[in-house]
């Protein structure tokens, strides 16, 4: 039930123009806000994604860190009156496809329904998070699962990398421990009845979540469907405990990572960035176009460290839209030849060109990407609802992030990508990360 | 909000084929193509099948196919080396993919509709004119050598399933990693790709298809383009039967991860054309459907026992394209060290009680019900369904809902339990184990000694710790057992 980054590897959070199929957004009495996109060539297929403004960049409370993303798992135990089994049979019935994933800012329960069976697959999913029935022993026998997921990626080396250059660049911030928690609180999830209760009480209320429908919809039947099915779902009334502030970063940091057996090296540069929100938009779309720019198929690293100096295997990119500062991570797996230290100031001397000037052809290329790319996602339901859902942050709304497409489009934006890259990815904020086979 | 040109349900888009269904009766014909009703949205999709997949590789040279066809797209083609094909994918904002298995090698491309005739020269270059440039096809291999080597490392889950195909196959085409294996790879050169490309990649093995928004002169130009495909006859490749699987074996692959997982199987002969796929279909569903959480081996393993994330079983490979070999395999994912036997033991009874025992009315419903109904959910856009669309063309089976529907259709409680008795085989299994302590699990496993499940926190009821008692005392009864260090597998 875990998808963790799965989408979070391109450079392109910024989604939703007007190539892709129109949206209207309601938000009901309770809170709940609901984006309906009708396509009219998805003849009986629905893509539902329910995105619950809750993350590990919630987890606040000492010793139980990756509780979102457990409660995630817990959710699928169903209610009193419908359990985990009984849900099962009806999900059969129903002919649905669900999952799930957690990030630092969300947990997005996401399923592909037959369109005829909408008005059930609503009904089910107000009954587990209206009455979500637990006990000591599912949390118990589920926090395994977890403890399961926890040990496959801990055999990944990208995996462990990060976790380690985020810890090493939050110091505050829950950004800083993973989505999957660390492994202390893992091993305490057993003991989280009581705390999946409080969470539930807490978190999982309409006034939190965002339920996106694409697909062979009626916007008017649906929302009037959605209402009648999710309309009693209770608002909250406590409010979430306060996230810290990260502190300013002042110079930069360093992580090495020695690895047990036989592996590539690899080496992060992280920096920090702001915050996906509305004052931020132009530097939003200036790093997104300087990550693109940087890494993937054609960017200036790629083409140096794999092709033209054969340093590397390949060069990533990512950052994520994230509702408070986080960071735009390049990641470059060496070959087992090449000099560590040589590929990181390679790394830091595309960056500072970069600063100081941006080829106009390449800018064009990249937008241009920017606007095919949206547009080729256009016909699978489950990627238009990924789209606009993606872009869906507090403080932005649909009108909000046509602004801030707009800046990303050659025609109309007006992005200072040196700029942002000179006061973004400088020393000051950045981590480095080295992973490497132990001696 | 668009509109269709073409009313269409996506369950009644029967794909229209040009020119007659796999195997082609003329090698000078042209190259087959299939086309989807035009819409009027804003992609045209392209996607070729080509019968060059890793069962091609002449022996001594194992990786070719799948370097060759990783080279279709990344090592220059036509007037362009490979940055500059680069370019042009990333300014029409579209990529190639390319996938290489074991009988078929499959291109796919999304293309804004307005550069749709720049999209079908890039797609029909790297088809038709590779130029193998042999920097790039250099660092392709490079790249392939790390992945069957150091790359495997560090995922215990792919080289399960990597030793549990290499070892079922052994001997076998089937039987070497799609990319290859080290030493072999690391001899191939840019030659090596040329002369595969000069006798695989023919007008008899090669099918195309349209769909989304494309026009009659797109399909024009793109025919047009591949009429330059070499019309000698595709070489032949006698189908190998591969080695049969007696009794019960376990290979423990040792590793530094602390976790235990497993994949294990033997062959079967019901591929999609197979009378029984139905039936097949229908009961491996039921023992644990790829990701998801109602099938018996997941209930079992995960949902009562927490013991790892998931557990499922295929009668083929998932996302695999057509493939002339299926198998019958279960894939337990990571679970702790200590609790792998009991993993093992609960995973075969369950296996031994599915084969013997069958299903129920009630689960013969429920699995049917639900396949029948997510059908058109796998064909919910126009990339998906002209990607199965080339699969019936290459496989000569109808995919489309209405017949897979028919299929299920027909399938009974008898059937389905007859189709268990005939086609699994309990008591001949292929196990592959890859475990932090591989030695102690195979020990733990031969010395018939009660392997108890070791529960963080939990204390199951009365019944249930009988269960797991029996679970425990089991006896996975194997014939043969192996450790051997994952260094090197597939050196």
């Amino acid at each position: 039930m875990h998808e963790l980054l799965a989408a979070a590897v391109l450079w392109l959070p910024l989604s939703a123009t007007a190539a892709v199929p129109q949206a209207t957004s309601t938000t009901l009495d309770n809170g709940l806000h609901l984006v309906i996109i009708p396509m009219s060539h998805t003849d009986g297929v629905v893509a539902w994604q329910l995105r619950m403004d809750v993350g590990s960049g919630d987890e606040v409370q000492t010793g139980r860190t990756g509780f979102a993303h457990f409660f995630e798992h817990l959710l699928f135990h169903g209610s009193q009156a419908t359990p985990r089994a009984a849900r099962e049979r009806a999900l059969l019935a129903l002919g649905v496809e669900e999952n799930a994933w957690t990030w630092f800012d969300q947990t997005v329960y996401h399923a592909v329904v037959p369109a005829d069976s909408l008005a059930d697959y609503a009904a089910l999913e107000a009954d587990r998070l209206s009455g979500l029935h637990l006990t000591a022993d599912i949390v118990r026998r589920e926090a395994g699962a977890v403890y399961g997921e926890y040990r496959k990626g801990q055999a990944d080396p990208m995996t462990v990398l990060l976790d380690r250059a985020y810890e090493t660049a939050f110091t505050t911030h829950p950004y800083g421990h993973s989505t999957l928690g660390l492994l202390a609180d893992i091993e305490a999830m057993p003991d989280g009845l009581d705390t999946a209760l409080a969470f539930h009480d807490l978190y999982y209320r309409p006034e939190r979540a965002t339920l996106l429908l694409a697909g062979d919809v009626d916007p008017a039947s649906a929302t009037a469907l959605i209402e009648d099915r999710l309309g009693a779902w209770e608002p909250g009334t406590d409010k979430p405990p306060r996230v810290p502030v990260e502190p300013r970063q002042r110079a930069a940091r360093r992580v090495e990572v020695a690895w047990p057996t036989a592996t590539a090296p690899l080496l992060s540069l992280s920096w920090k960035i702001p915050a996906h929100h509305p004052d931020a938009f132009a530097d939003n779309a200036a790093l997104s176009l300087a990550g693109m720019l940087l890494t993937g198929a054609t960017g200036s690293l790629t083409q140096r460290l794999v092709h033209d100096d054969k340093h590397a295997y390949a060069v990533l990119g990512w950052s994520g839209s994230l509702r408070d500062p986080g960071l735009m991570n390049v990641i470059v797996r060496l070959r087992e030849d090449a000099d560590v230290t040589a590929v990181e100031a390679i790394v830091r001397e595309e960056v500072a060109a970069l600063g100081e000037a941006v080829d106009p052809a390449r800018l064009a290329a990249a937008q241009a990407r920017v606007a095919a790319m949206q547009a080729l996602g256009s016909d699978d339901p489950v990627l238009v609802a990924d789209a606009h859902g993606d872009a869906l942050f507090p403080g932005t709304d649909l009108d909000t992030n046509a602004a801030r497409n707009a800046l990303l489009d050659a025609h109309t934006g007006a992005v200072d990508v040196p700029a942002a890259v000179r006061t973004h990815l400088i020393e000051a904020h950045l981590t480095v990360g080295v992973l490497r086979q132990a001696p | 909000m668009r509109r269709h040109l073409l009313l269409c349900a996506v369950v009644g888009c029967a794909p229209v084929i040009d020119a007659g269904p796999i195997p082609a009766v003329r090698a000078a014909a042209p190259v087959r193509t299939l086309t989807l009703p035009a819409t009027d949205g804003e992609v045209v999709y392209l996607a070729a099948m080509v019968a060059a997949g890793s069962a091609r590789d002449p022996v001594g040279h194992e990786g070719i196919a799948a370097l060759t066809a990783r080279a279709l797209a990344d090592a220059g083609a036509g007037d362009r080396d490979a940055r500059a094909v680069r370019d042009a994918l990333y300014t029409v904002g579209t990529e190639l993919t390319v996938h290489a298995d074991r009988d078929w090698v499959s291109l796919r491309m999304s293309c804004p509709a307005l550069a749709v005739t720049a999209c079908v020269d890039l797609f029909a270059d790297a088809l038709v004119v590779p130029r193998f440039d042999s920097a790039d096809v250099t660092r392709l291999r490079d790249d392939a050598v790390y992945a069957v080597t150091t790359g495997l490392l560090t995922d215990e889950e792919a080289l399960a399933h990597a030793a549990f195909e290499g070892l079922l196959f052994e001997g076998h085409p089937y039987g070497n990693p799609v990319r290859g294996r080290g030493g072999a790879l690391a001899a191939l050169d840019p030659d090596d790709a040329r002369a595969f490309h000069r006798t695989q990649y023919v007008r008899e093995s090669v099918l195309v298809g349209l769909a989304g928004a494309w026009t009659a002169d797109a399909k024009l130009h793109l025919e047009t383009r591949l009429q330059s495909l070499p019309t000698d006859r595709h070489p032949d490749v006698p189908v190998r039967t591969p080695p049969a699987v007696t009794g019960r074996s376990l290979l423990g692959i040792d590793t530094e991860t602390p976790v235990t997982g497993f994949v294990l199987g033997h062959p079967i002969a019901v591929d999609r054309a197979h009378p029984d796929y139905a039936a097949m279909w229908v009961a491996t569903t039921a023992l644990g459907s790829h990701r998801q959480t109602f099938g018996r081996l997941f209930r079992a393993l995960r949902t009562d026992r927490g013991l790892n994330y998931g557990d499922y079983a295929y009668i083929e490979p998932h996302g695999a394209l057509p493939q002339h070999h299926p198998r019958f395999q279960m894939w337990i994912r990571p679970t702790s060290v200590e609790n792998g036997p009991f993993a093992l033991k609960l995973a075969v009874l369950e296996l031994e009680r599915w084969a013997s025992a069958g299903l129920d009315e009630e689960e013969l419903e429920a699995t049917r019900a639900w396949l029948s109904r997510t059908l058109p959910l796998a064909v919910r856009d126009p990339d998906r369904q002209l990607a199965q669309a080339l699969r019936a063309a290459a496989s000569g089976v109808d995919l489309s809902v209405a017949a897979q529907r028919s299929a299920l259709g027909a399938v009974t409680l008898s059937s389905v339990n007859a189709a268990l008795a005939t086609h699994i085989r309990p008591d001949d299994l292929l196990m592959v184990a890859v475990s932090g302590e591989a030695d102690a699990l195979v020990a733990a496993l031969t010395e018939d000694a009660a392997t108890p499940i070791v529960y963080s926190d939990v204390t199951p009821d009365a019944a249930a710790a009988e269960r797991d008692e029996v679970v425990s005392q089991s006896d996975v009864q194997l014939q043969e057992a192996w450790t051997r260090p994952a260094q090197g597998v597939f050196r």
